[in-house]
């Protein structure tokens, strides 16, 4: 098993430089640069250009991603080219920010997911699935931002709650203000995600409901609740893990919308600020990032794969 | 393994959405109309735990300064902000011309021009109480035109000679009235001490608190949500009178006014006419509208083909409204103030009195566009809600002269490449905006082709202009000097002055003295320890 996860970490190292290559040699083919978001009406063009061969937007494209590269290596992410600050301590405190919201509320969106996609699963065009589906489809269809403004304008300013914004009161790091400011990016997000899970889920619960060993089981006089939480859960867990896997990335880039209504203090608002401002080192950090926790999260559900199904791993 | 994990998650919830009704249960006791005029320390938000002791004024602020500040390089609105708090300027110019002397005492030129000598206050104190000398002054310009090239005219330097403690004297060669504004406004004075025992401008927010001379100090700075500041008991304009000031960091702008409203927050600017209609005749708030000195415009590019005619260009000019165009923009007039020149009105400088004013006449319009080309295109920031209401308008009003305008609404970084590059003749008109400063001569790069020339123009006569206006000591000769080369630009009809466009600050009632402290460009409140709370 070991040998199997340090071959599959061997393999993503190129495809992985691979990505940052792709990505660097986009956002050198966009027309302008950094250096086009900073620019004001009183600089003068040799100032302008000054600040170009200062930032090294000058050097050729290989030049650029091979300094850069260097950096990353040594753990430099660099200075943000817009705001000059340093783009590691940032991370620092907005990646784990963003990861217990995203993780806490991911998870809770799992568990529900796995109960409703199998009481809807169960109970196929009966009235709990239709609910439940009916309930999915709105989710799905609903926006982020508005679902938060609206529960901003109930939970905050009407009934005045709950804080409206951000992750801490001025000057109180306590846990229990911490919990008051989280309460409402977090049901944001358990909305967020949870319709598409509990429709994978129930899609899956359908397709193993009609399977053999569903029968023999149900001939066998087992009961319904044993089927579904025994035999059943655990067939439908495998393409589930696959989609565990595929949420890891979701830990930096899962709460954009999210965190921006709310002035969560994490990577999604760092990071579209600096899209829109060909910010590169910062682009660039977090798209490392996330493609190695996409990576990652391919291997991960690998492992899981054999854990929840050891005729995979008897396959190898 | 896996069940310890989700009971602590579960854990976790309940108590949150536990803790969360005992918070509300604390704050539901005051009436909501109460909300917005208790202090920061009593808000909803801080119902729970410890409230800081004395007054806090919370500003909310779009964007994150990030964790260092370098005040030299900062030139974002937030870094400038956070700058104007924690450092003070020599003196500050306002958009009237008039002066605020605030570490200087004086500043004048010597009776040729060549000379300016700067007189600090006496008895001046850093925050930590080391005593702000000539030395720290020198130091400081002497760091600036390192960073880059700040004090020179002419592309020659200017010479500082320390004086005594509390003067400076500063040689250039050859007369410049623009030197007074170098000094002005954005050239902090850096404590000596502090910086070059350091070796580095950069402050990293997240461990330091640095020396400084503005009216608060740097207390915390919470990445993505706050900075935070006390007051400073050496300011020289007096002690602030409200114990802290934070800037809070609300990207989304639904979020910060559901925050004012709530009390959350103290102020907030608002951007559009539309989101003031909450604090109208609302007896908890007062709305605060000011110029940035800002001038909007539409100007067309030389570099097309399309605009090489000047009775062509004047033409368009003829077919359009400048009021209805801006209130097609701003909706309500008490956001915007015309403009007939490249000044905006507030200049001591502005004077349209002579120049071509373009009054709307559809049939002279048409007369000189005849011929002319009838499909052109106008680019403007996509972003920017209010420019492209301006380039419907100016669409709804060439069409009646039966030229058709496409709208090309482009990104920010994108237009600034266009509008940097001379030679790009993809577009033909353009709108944008700008801030430029006090002195006209800040306004030269935009026109004169010895310079960046970022209006495209080609006239010797107008370049040798700017030389002159700049070089003359006499006031009244430099009126005369700006006033003609105001009507020679409006001449040439490249350039057409919208208007200068009115911000608005919304603040809680409780928040005293907005117009003693000053409302201004970039930072807003002037001085903020002129702000009193009730």
């Amino acid at each position: 098993m070991l040998k199997y996860i340090v071959k599959r970490i061997l393999q993503a190292i190129p495809l992985l430089l691979l990505i940052t290559v792709i990505c660097f040699t986009l956002i050198n083919l966009a027309p302008y640069d950094a250096v086009d978001a900073i620019t004001t009406p009183n600089m003068s063009a040799a100032e302008i250009e000054m600040r170009r061969e200062a930032y090294g937007l000058n050097d050729p494209v290989y030049v650029q991603y091979i300094r850069w590269l260097n950096n990353i290596l040594h753990g430099n992410f660099g200075y943000s080219l817009l705001s000059h600050t340093s783009i590691k301590y940032d991370l620092m405190i907005r990646i784990p920010n963003t990861a217990i919201l995203v993780l806490i509320s991911y998870a809770t969106a799992y568990l529900l997911a796995i109960v409703l996609g199998l009481a809807a699963g169960s109970t196929k065009n009966r009235w709990p699935d239709k609910i439940i589906d009916s309930l999915c489809s709105i989710g799905i269809s609903t926006p982020t931002f508005w679902f938060a403004m609206l529960l901003i304008y109930l939970f905050s300013y009407k009934l005045k709650f709950l804080p409206v914004m951000g992750m801490h009161t001025v000057g109180d790091d306590s846990f229990a203000d911490l919990a008051r400011h989280f309460v409402l990016p977090y049901v944001t997000l358990v909305i967020g995600f949870l319709p598409d899970l509990t429709r994978f889920v129930r899609g899956s619960a359908i397709g193993q409901l009609k399977e053999d060993y569903v029968v023999v089981q149900q001939a066998f006089g087992a009961k319904k609740a044993e089927i579904l939480f025994h035999h059943v859960v655990r067939n439908v867990m495998i393409p589930l893990v696959t989609k565990l896997g595929m949420a890891l990335p979701q830990l930096v880039t899962g709460a954009v919308v999210t965190e921006t209504v709310f002035t969560w203090p994490g990577i999604g608002n760092y990071f579209v600020t600096a899209v829109k401002g060909l910010d590169y080192p910062i682009v660039m950090a977090i798209l490392v990032l996330s493609s190695t926790l996409v990576i990652l999260g391919n291997l991960l559900s690998d492992i899981l794969y054999c854990i929840v199904d050891p005729r995979i791993k008897s396959m190898q | 393994m896996k069940k310890t994990f989700l009971a602590g998650l579960m854990a976790m919830t309940m108590a949150a959405s536990l803790l969360s009704a005992c918070g509300g249960a604390v704050v539901e006791e005051a009436p909501p109309s109460e909300a917005a005029a208790t202090t920061a320390g009593n808000t909803a938000e801080g119902g729970t735990d410890s409230a800081p002791s004395g007054s806090t004024f919370t500003y909310a602020i779009a964007g994150d300064t990030g964790n260092t500040l370098n005040p030299l390089t900062a030139d974002d609105r937030y870094g400038l902000m956070t700058c104007k708090v924690i450092y003070s300027p020599l003196y500050y110019i306002n958009l009237d011309g008039t002066v605020d002397y605030i570490l200087a005492e004086s500043m004048e030129a010597n009776e040729d021009g060549t000379v300016w000598t700067l007189k600090l206050k006496p008895d001046l104190k850093w925050s930590d109480g080391e005593a702000l000398t000539a030395d720290d002054v020198i130091f400081t310009i002497d760091a600036q035109n390192e960073n880059s090239a700040l004090l020179y005219v002419n592309n020659e330097p200017v010479t500082m000679e320390k004086v005594d403690d509390l003067t400076v004297a500063f040689h250039l060669p050859t007369p410049s009235a623009s030197i007074f504004e170098l000094l002005s406004a954005e050239m902090w004075m850096l404590p000596q001490h502090y910086f070059e025992p350091k070796g580095t401008f950069d402050v990293n927010m997240l461990e330091e608190s640095p020396v400084c001379s503005g009216p608060y100090v740097l207390e915390k700075y919470e990445t993505g949500q706050y900075l935070q500041f006390q007051k400073n008991p050496n300011y020289v304009l007096g002690e602030a009178s409200i114990d802290s000031v934070v800037y809070r960091v609300v990207q989304n702008e639904d979020t910060a006014t559901l925050a004012l409203q709530n009390g959350e927050v103290d102020a907030w600017m608002a951007s559009t006419p539309q989101q003031l209609l909450p604090y109208e005749n609302n007896e908890s708030f007062k709305i605060y509208h000011y110029s940035e000195g800002r001038v909007a415009y539409m100007a067309m590019n030389p570099t097309s083909e399309k605009m090489q005619d000047a009775d062509y260009r004047k033409g368009i000019l003829y077919a359009l409204d400048k009021n209805e165009i801006m209130q097609a923009a701003y909706t309500d007039p008490s956001f915007y103030e015309l403009t007939n020149t490249f000044l905006p009105p507030v200049n001591e400088y502005y004077d349209d009195t002579s120049v071509e004013l373009y009054t709307k006449d559809l049939e002279k319009a048409k007369e000189l566009t005849a011929g002319g080309p009838t499909d052109i295109n106008i680019m403007y920031l996509a972003s920017d809600t209010m420019q492209e209401r301006m380039a419907l308008t100016i669409q709804a009003s060439l069409k009646e002269i039966g030229i058709n305008v496409e709208l090309n609404g482009v990104e920010s970084a994108a237009w600034s490449a266009a509008y940097l590059d001379k030679e790009n003749d993809t577009f033909d008109l353009f709108l944008g905006g700008y801030i430029m400063g006090i002195d006209p001569n800040l306004y030269a790069p935009l026109f004169s082709s010895k310079m960046d020339n970022s209006f495209r123009f080609s006239r010797p006569d107008i370049d040798e202009l700017w030389i002159q206006a700049d070089q003359a000591t006499d006031s009244a000769d430099r009126a005369a000097l700006y006033a003609e080369i105001q009507k020679l630009i409006q001449d040439e009809a490249i350039f057409y002055p919208l208007g200068s466009n009115n911000r608005a600050l919304v603040a809680a009632a409780k928040v005293g003295n907005v117009e003693e402290a000053g409302l201004v460009p970039i930072y807003s409140i002037k001085d903020l320890s002129k702000l009193t709370l009730n």
